[in-house]
């Protein structure tokens, strides 16, 4: 199959109209798309990839307060863009794990003592595990005195 | 002008006319509403934990109910089977009504019923303790917690929170 090509001139050429509807239509349907997912919160937020989050029916979504992003996995946790703390068993390595998170939560929250920002958790979660780790977690925020949590979770789709 | 436009330019061009400015309308629309597109929309529940090291770190809403006289306090503990609900004087500690719901989805809009009329009787009820078991996945305790706020926010906002467990001993 080989595409013709036209070595006419342009006054030679037949006088080719150009069909609006149909452009028109695609740019309409895109722009009720964009309208639907339009949001007016700036969202500075991603769901890395080895976590789920659970979904919920929502008829209300506040704006996001967080100024401390926690990434609780199966086997890991991660504080804003730092180092990654690896698990294989919660349990029997919590102490340690809790005195790690413990201390780079209470550096975050130095800096935002420092700049008069509130210290809120905004705790991502994958959705299978269990609410021990949750636990140890939110044992170790209070340890430094973090006393405000938002337990993230995604909208579902009406 | 018209003789000229008769005569050289093409009919479809005059098709056009109408539609230039809505095209430039949409061509600077979209890119702005691409700019501010949500591929999701985040839920989050507000709880907040008591401080442990030290006393300023309390909840400003525990510090002003201590305050307050003939309170109730709402007592959430979520287990794997059930929801028990307890109201608690706060002056004394003492259990004023308890109430178990189990725990599944189809149950949870009796949660509605109790809420309501535990706020129609009392006016200054705003905290909830909640205390949840460890063995309860995530997705679950999310579940029932925004169940629970999105009933309880509707005549007045509630304050959670959630009560640290700690390692078993």
């Amino acid at each position: 199959m080989k595409s013709k090509v036209s070595f006419l001139s342009a006054s030679e050429r037949p006088n080719q109209k150009l069909n609006i509807t149909s452009l028109m239509d695609v740019l309409t349907i895109i722009l009720i798309f964009l309208l639907v997912n339009y949001s007016s919160v700036e969202q500075d937020m991603q769901v890395p990839d080895y976590i789920k989050l659970p979904k919920v029916q929502a008829k209300t979504l506040e704006s996001l307060k967080q100024t401390l992003k926690l990434v609780v996995g199966k086997d890991r946790i991660k504080i804003n863009d730092g180092k990654e703390i690896q698990f294989n068993n919660f349990v029997s390595q919590q102490a340690q794990i809790m005195e790690r998170l413990a201390e780079s939560m209470a550096k975050i929250k130095e800096e935002n003592d420092v700049n008069k920002t509130p210290s809120v958790l905004a705790l991502q979660a994958d959705k299978d595990i269990p609410y021990e780790i949750i636990d140890g977690v939110i044992l170790s925020a209070a340890s430094v005195g973090i006393t405000q949590i938002e337990l993230m979770s995604l909208k579902q789709p009406d | 002008m018209s003789f000229f436009k008769k005569t050289f330019l093409d009919n479809s061009e005059d098709e056009l006319d109408p539609m230039l400015p809505f095209m430039s309308l949409l061509l600077i629309i979209i890119p702005v509403l691409i700019g501010n597109i949500a591929f999701y929309h985040f839920k989050s529940i507000e709880v907040n934990i008591p401080g442990i090291n030290q006393d300023k770190n309390k909840p400003e809403q525990l510090k002003e109910a201590s305050k307050m006289d003939e309170k109730v306090i709402l007592q959430l503990r979520v287990d794997s089977d059930k929801l028990i609900f307890t109201l608690l004087n706060e002056t004394d500690g003492q259990t004023v009504s308890e109430e178990n719901i189990a725990n599944k989805e189809e149950e949870f809009n009796k949660i509605q019923t109790m809420i309501l009329k535990l706020q129609e009787k009392y006016h200054k009820l705003d905290t909830t303790l909640v205390s949840i078991d460890k063995k309860i996945r995530y997705e679950d305790v999310v579940k029932i917690l925004n169940h629970f706020t999105e009933i309880a926010n509707h005549q007045k906002k509630m304050t959670l929170v959630i009560m640290p467990q700690g390692e078993d001993v």
